[in-house]
């Protein structure tokens, strides 16, 4: 038993080495996630590569584990076996880990999560705090992004003057604004009416050919899924491309 | 965007909370600097007492408290006429209560002691100072609060004197004070022959070894010490300043546990938003540093506030008729930086707890937390 773990851990890690530096933005080996000490299984045995600059769907029921996937890939959550690499880095090694939230992935959530009684243009600043970018460069990213959002007019308000959609459009702007190589976006339409919800994505389809970003985006959503150049169907604890 | 901002926004959103906080640290600094200015004013006015005029100070060895040093006649005598002494002025202390006035303090004195001369003189003069049996010469506080007149007859314990003198002394121990002649003094404390203290003032300054090394060879039961060594070594001093340093730190302690108490609060109230920033790329020790910045502004605004509301404090009660001359404050440096030094450690052992908590917090966890 010992012999087969330790086997595959090599290949995993010789092939890790092979994919570095390679059009890979993110490669998921193995990997095991379970809660409450191994009762509820949640991914067993997933294994899926993201190349550089694709818009990923995560497809699949409530509770079926993509926000676990999601969070594994960005470092939030820990995994119980297997590896992950997300943009050349190892999300479990603390430094590592830190250097990829702050310069690697931008992430986006079902809820917005910005700081209420900011203004929309710090909230979107507040990455910045963490890396060694000029104000003047920053400044100019945040007018670049929030130009690109149709924000303009509402920069300096606060969060909590402001709607859902113009919300999550800020959300957008703050996980772009340390130029990051991959978005991790956990239903960003979740929360939104039908209308708002199109716009955001294509919104989001339109950063990602302007910047080439790599997007993972979790959704139950078929319609969005279907516009995504690579779907992953999340079922049973098992990801399988369709 | 920055990183005060983020300090200031959380204070900002909760008001209530963080003026708690301030008010806290303001209280117990304020506390502290009243308890240790008007101890230490204190001490300086005793202090005051014993050095006017003078370089050394004579007392038997080993007394707990100056008013229990006995020196006989000889001594005086003997002390008094060696070579390198240019003046002396033998002092016996005594109190005495009485139903009104729980502390009297009297001071029996010779003619040339230089308390008498600086003195302003309301009524009487010095040169009479030893002309009349059984006469007092009053502070003009203790005038005041005997409600003595000139020439009057008051009862001091259980004697008659009457009132040749009313003078104003800046050292408010003394201008509360009864002084008599050394001799009526003795009697009346029934202590004939004998002085508490004796201060001794050197033709030249430089021969104070040379003193201290005749006297402690003649009389070995004496203690010998400058007016500065005095102090440093009284064991009095020592008991009422260490006694004021400590109950001024409990009070500022108390106030850094209220400290550790709103920034606990102010971490689990936003664990989401901390959780947040830790996603956007805040380190642990980021995390560590926004508490910490907090903590230091509010132990700021509450010693900036406690300060001046102590000194304010202290003021006023200079100005309580009934406490008037007792109290003379005294700040200087070593209070000051005392009392930051306190507060700030107290308030960042309290920070430490709470920015070790919110440094742990699972961005992962906080965020499922609705
Ligand atoms: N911290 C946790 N403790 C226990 N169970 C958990 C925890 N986090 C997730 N789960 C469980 O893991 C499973 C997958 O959760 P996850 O949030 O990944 O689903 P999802 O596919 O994102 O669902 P949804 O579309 O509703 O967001 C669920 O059954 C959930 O209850
Ligand atoms: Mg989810």
């Amino acid at each position: 038993m010992h012999c087969v773990m330790n086997n595959t851990e090599t290949n995993n890690q010789n092939r890790v080495l092979e994919i570095k530096n390679s059009n890979i933005a993110v490669s998921v080996y193995n990997v095991w996630k379970s809660y409450e000490s191994g009762k509820i299984k949640v991914l067993s045995d997933v294994n899926l590569q993201i190349k550089k600059g694709e818009l990923v769907a995560l497809w699949g029921v409530s509770g079926s584990g993509k926000s676990t996937l999601l969070h594994l890939i960005g470092g939030l959550d820990t995994i119980d076996n297997g590896r992950i690499t997300t943009a050349d880095l190892d999300p479990t090694n603390e430094n590592e880990r830190l250097e990829l939230r702050r310069n690697k992935v931008g992430f986006i959530f079902q809820l917005h999560n910005l700081i209420p009684d900011l203004t929309l243009g710090e909230n979107c600043l507040i990455p910045t705090l963490t890396t060694n970018i000029s104000v003047p460069e920053s400044r100019k990213r945040l007018n670049e992004l929030i130009e690109m959002t149709g924000l303009q007019d509402r920069l300096h308000h606060r969060i909590q003057d402001l709607s859902g959609g113009e919300r999550q459009r800020a959300a957008i702007c703050r996980a772009l604004i340390n130029n990051p190589m991959i978005i991790l976006a956990d239903e960003p339409t979740g929360s939104l009416d039908e209308e708002t919800g199109s716009q955001i994505f294509s919104l989001f389809k339109k950063l990602i050919d302007e910047k080439n970003i790599t997007v993972i985006m979790a959704t139950h959503e078929r319609r969005f899924a279907e516009e995504c150049d690579k779907i992953f169907k999340v079922k049973n604890g098992k990801v399988s491309q369709i | 965007m920055n990183f005060a901002k983020l300090i200031f926004i959380n204070l900002k959103r909760h008001r209530i909370r963080s003026l708690i906080g301030i008010s806290g640290i303001a209280f117990g600094v304020a506390a502290m600097l009243t308890v240790l200015s008007v101890i230490t004013g204190a001490i300086d006015m005793f202090e005051d007492i014993l050095s006017n005029n003078s370089d050394y100070i004579v007392f038997e060895k080993n007394v707990s408290d100056l008013f229990f040093s006995s020196i006989n006649s000889t001594q005086i005598e003997k002390i008094g006429s060696l070579s390198m002494v240019e003046d002396a002025f033998p002092i016996l202390f005594g109190i005495v209560s009485s139903e009104n006035h729980p502390v009297i303090t009297c001071f029996g004195i010779n003619k040339n002691d230089p308390r008498l001369a600086n003195a302003k003189w309301l009524y009487g003069s010095p040169r009479n100072f030893y002309s009349h049996k059984n006469s007092v010469y009053l502070g003009s506080r203790a005038a005041d609060f005997l409600e003595a007149k000139y020439l009057k007859n008051i009862r001091i314990g259980k004697k008659t004197f009457n009132v040749r003198g009313i003078l104003q002394l800046e050292n408010g121990f003394e201008n509360g004070g009864v002084f008599m002649p050394l001799k009526t003094a003795q009697e009346y404390f029934h202590r004939d022959n004998y002085v508490s203290v004796f201060m001794i003032k050197l033709k030249h300054t430089n021969s104070g070894s040379e003193f201290k090394k005749q006297v402690e060879t003649l009389y070995p039961d004496l203690s010998v010490l400058q007016n500065k060594e005095f102090s440093n070594s009284y064991s009095q001093f020592k008991i009422l300043s260490a006694t004021s340093w400590a109950i001024g730190a409990c009070a500022c302690l108390l106030g850094g546990m209220g400290v550790a108490n709103t920034m606990i609060m102010s971490v689990f109230s936003r664990m989401r938003e901390i959780a947040i920033l830790v996603v956007c790329g805040f380190s642990k020790s980021q995390v560590r540093l926004l508490i910490f910045g907090e903590t230091t502004f509010i132990v700021i605004c509450g010693s900036i506030l406690g300060l001046i509301g102590g000194v304010c404090f202290v003021y006023l009660l200079e100005t309580i008729p009934t406490l008037n001359g007792y109290i003379q404050s005294a700040f200087n440096i070593k209070i000051i930086v005392g009392i930051l030094v306190v507060a700030f450690t107290s308030s960042w052992l309290g920070a430490l707890y709470p920015a070790w908590y919110a440094s742990k917090i699972q961005p992962i966890d906080a965020l499922r937390y609705e």
